[in-house]
This record gives structure tokens, sequence and C-alpha cells, in this order.
């Protein structure tokens, strides 16, 4: 029951080869098996964070983009206000100026006309002079009191008129 | 005369101690599971261990019971 | 047959199934037992089991087979991984090895055979490869100068202790083993005689699975507990 012998030393043999067979067969493969899905999965998470990393890129790219084309509208607002406001005051100062010009000119003409006015008047009261001076001529007169006459004629239509 | 039975007989009382032995052991293990409900998982296996270790020194006096028996 | 015939029977024969003649030491020093041979059954059995379940493995759309494969290694690296520590842990693939094979061993009874571990040259062998490793590991993680004073620890005066250590941690746990299996068969054969129906088979179901199983565990337990002991 109790007799010890080389058995000790087969059964440490067979130990060690149920060891070999247990690592080759079982726990490298299964091992390398669950390395290669950890690895997959690992693969995967990183992808996904990659992607993940590379949306939020862009879409803080964007809204930057966003930004900027909010800031050049605006730019573009206040410029073509100002612009307008430019605009409006350049017309209104042509304006002005175009009032004052057709102002100055309407005076010009009035002038001008009041001027023709005034020779047309002149003109009919000479020969309304000169119709009153031959009725008086009709009379008797002398050629000196007749000159005398018109000429003090002449100077009050004149002066009337002034 | 041959007391070969009888030497197999006190060797056999080793029993006496894996007994007591187990016995405290449950015991306590049943204070602890009374005390923490939720810890009987590990206490039963904890039990269990000591159980089979307290239980070594019966086996060690079975065991010489029988050489002495046997193993002449 | 009465009980004393059986038993003497079952503890007296002689083990010996191939007889080795090479015509050096002892009369049939060199024999090898029924135990071995045995041994080799296991080692077959595994090895088909292993061959069958991990054959044909796959990343995706794994099989039932190789699921179960997956789960048994998971959860028993699971088991020892506590028990080994960080350092132990390079460790856990023979301490599982062992486990597997007393554990098959010892149920090698239900089929009625005689287990392996029940013969002393098996349990021995194993017994000595544990405080092998222990020992090694020890060296291996405190080199051979702090192996050496290690054994002086926790106090010089404790050091002859610790010495008989090395011979009293394989002796008990070789005999721990061994009288576990042997009582148990003793035990089945006994029932077996008394009563032929029914009892033995619930008989079995403590003495062959339950106690066998936990023979194994606390094989590699204490084992494991030396060996993280040793490195830490």
């Amino acid at each position: 029951m109790l007799n010890v012998n080389f058995n000790i030393v087969y059964t440490i043999i067979n130990i060690l080869i149920l060891f070999v067979i247990f690592r080759v067969f079982l726990f490298k493969r299964v091992d390398k098996v669950l390395k290669e899905r950890n690895d997959e999965i690992e693969n995967a998470t990183a992808t996904a964070e990659k992607k993940s990393s590379d949306a939020d890129a862009a879409k803080a790219k964007y809204d930057a983009d966003v930004q900027k084309l909010e800031e050049e509208k605006e730019n573009i607002i206040s410029e073509s206000r100002e612009k307008g406001y430019h605009e409006y005051a350049q017309i209104v100062a042509n304006a002005k100026v175009e009032a004052g010009s057709i102002i100055e000119d309407a005076k010009k003409t009035a002038k001008l006309e009041s001027e023709r006015q005034r020779r047309i008047y002149e003109a009919e009261i000479t020969e309304m002079v000169v119709s009153a001076a031959s009725k008086i001529a009709a009379g008797s007169h002398s050629e000196q009191q007749d000159s005398e006459l018109y000429n003090r004629f002449i100077d009050e239509a004149g002066d009337e008129e002034k | 005369m041959d007391f070969t039975a009888i030497g197999a007989g006190l060797a056999a009382l080793t029993g006496i101690g894996a007994g007591i032995g187990i016995g405290i052991a449950t015991s306590r293990a049943t204070d602890a599971v009374a005390r923490q409900p939720e810890a009987s998982n590990k206490i039963m296996m904890m039990l269990l261990l000591g159980c089979a270790l307290a239980e070594a020194t019966a086996i060690y006096g079975l065991v010489v019971a029988l050489m002495l028996i046997f193993a002449k | 047959m009465s009980i004393g015939e059986r038993l003497n029977e079952l503890l007296t024969e002689d083990k010996t199934m191939i007889p080795v003649n090479i015509g050096i030491g002892p009369e049939g020093f060199f024999n090898i037992n029924k135990s071995v041979v045995y041994s080799w059954g296991i080692m077959l059995v595994f090895l088909i089991l292993c061959i069958f379940l991990t054959s044909n493995m796959r990343i995706h759309n794994i099989s039932k087979k190789q699921l179960i494969a997956e789960t048994i290694v998971v959860k028993l690296r699971g088991l020892v991984a506590d028990l080994l520590g960080s350092f132990g842990s390079r460790y856990t693939e023979y301490i599982l090895t062992v486990l597997l094979y007393i554990a098959l061993s010892n149920l090698v009874g239900v089929v009625g055979l005689v287990p392996p571990t029940m013969d002393l040259n098996v349990t021995v062998g194993l017994a000595l490869m544990s405080i092998v490793l222990i020992e090694a590991a020890s060296i291996s993680k405190n080199g051979a100068g702090g192996w050496l004073k290690s054994f002086t620890k926790p106090i010089w005066i404790v050091t002859p202790m610790n010495i008989l250590e090395l011979a009293i941690r394989p002796l008990s746990l070789c005999m721990r083993l061994f009288g576990n299996v042997l009582g148990a068969t003793v035990i089945m054969e006994l029932i077996k005689m008394a009563v032929p129906m029914f009892i033995p088979a619930l008989a079995s179901l403590y003495f062959d699975f339950f106690d066998g199983l936990i023979q194994a565990y606390v094989f590699i337990f204490l084992t494991s507990l030396y060996i993280k002991e040793a490195t830490e």
C-alpha cells in the first residue's frame, strides 16, 4: 500500500506532458483567439474614437466657417449701409448743387426776361412817346421844344421804370 | 497478543479533533451568514475549504489505522 | 467475500501493471503501476477533449464548443488568479494542469476504476513538484540570497521550523490527497458491501464528486497559497 518507487518519476513526467498538452492545445489556442478578439475590439474602438474626433473637428471647422460667413455678412451689410449713406449724401449734395444752379439759371433767366420786358416796354413807351410827340408835333411847336419834351419824358419814364 | 486493532482504534480517535474543528468552523460560519447573508457564497466557500483542511487530520488517522491493519 | 477480505484485496493488491526490468536497482523498482497507466488514459482523454474543443477556432460566429472552451479557460484562470497573486500568476497554467489532473483522477472512481491518486507514488510526485515550484518561485522572485534569508523570517529562532516545513508541506499535501481518496474509496467499498442498492449512488455523489473535486481544489489552493506567500 505504501511502497514508493520509480513511479514518482513517471508521474512527474506525466504531469509535465499533460502541462505541455494543456499549454499547446488549450491555453495557447484559446488565448490566441481571445487576444485576437480583444485586439479587434480595441481596433474598432480606436477607429470609432478617431472617427468621432474627426467628426468633432469637422463640426468645429464648420462652426468656424459659419462664424466667418456671419462676420463677412455683417461687414458687407455695414459697408453697404455706409456706402448707401455716402451715396445718399452725395445725391443730396448733388441735388443741392443742381438746385442751386437751377435757381441761379432761373434767376438769370428772370433777369434776362425782365431786361427783355424792359426793352419791350421801353420800345413801347418810345413808340408811344413818338406817337405822342408826333401828335404834339402836329401842333405848332418848335423843334427845340419837341426835343426837350421828348428827353424829359424818357428820363421820367426811365426813372419810373427803375 | 496482537494489539494492532487497539492501535488502529486509537488512531481513529483523530476523528474527535476533526469533528470539533469542523463543528467550530460551521458554528462560526452560521454566525457569519446570519450577520451578513449577502456574503453567504464566500463564507460557504471558506467553510468548505476549512472543513477539507480540518478533515485532513481525521484522514491521517484513517490512513494510520489502515496502515496498522494492512501494511504489515 | 467479507468486508475484511475485500479491503485486504483493495489495499494490498499488487499495483504493478507493466513490469519493466532494466537490471539495476531493487526488484520491481522500475515497474509501471496501474496509476501511471490510468494517468496516460486521463492524459489521452484531456488531449482528445482539448483538440476537440479548440479545433476550428474562430473570432466571430463562434461555435458552442468554442464557447465552452473559452468559458472553461476564463473561469479557471479567474479561479486561481486571486490565489496566486501578481507574481505567481505566471504559474497559472501549471496550477490549472494539476487541478484538472487531480479532479479527473478523483472522478475515475465513479466508473469503478481505482483512482490514480490512490497510489502514493502519484501524490508524492505531485507534492514534490509543488514544493519544487514553491521554492523555485521564491528563488526567481527574491534571488538565491533572498531565498536563503527567507528561512530566518520572521525571526532567526524559527529557522529549524522553516527547514522542516520544506518536508512537512509536501508530506501534508500528498498525505492529505492520498488519505482522502483512500478513505473515500474504502468507505465506498464498505457501503457497496453493506447496502448494494441506491445508497452507493448517493454516497458516490458525495465521496467521488464533491470530496474529489474539493480535494483537487484544496491541493492547488495550498500550493498557490505557499507560492503567494513565498513571492510576496
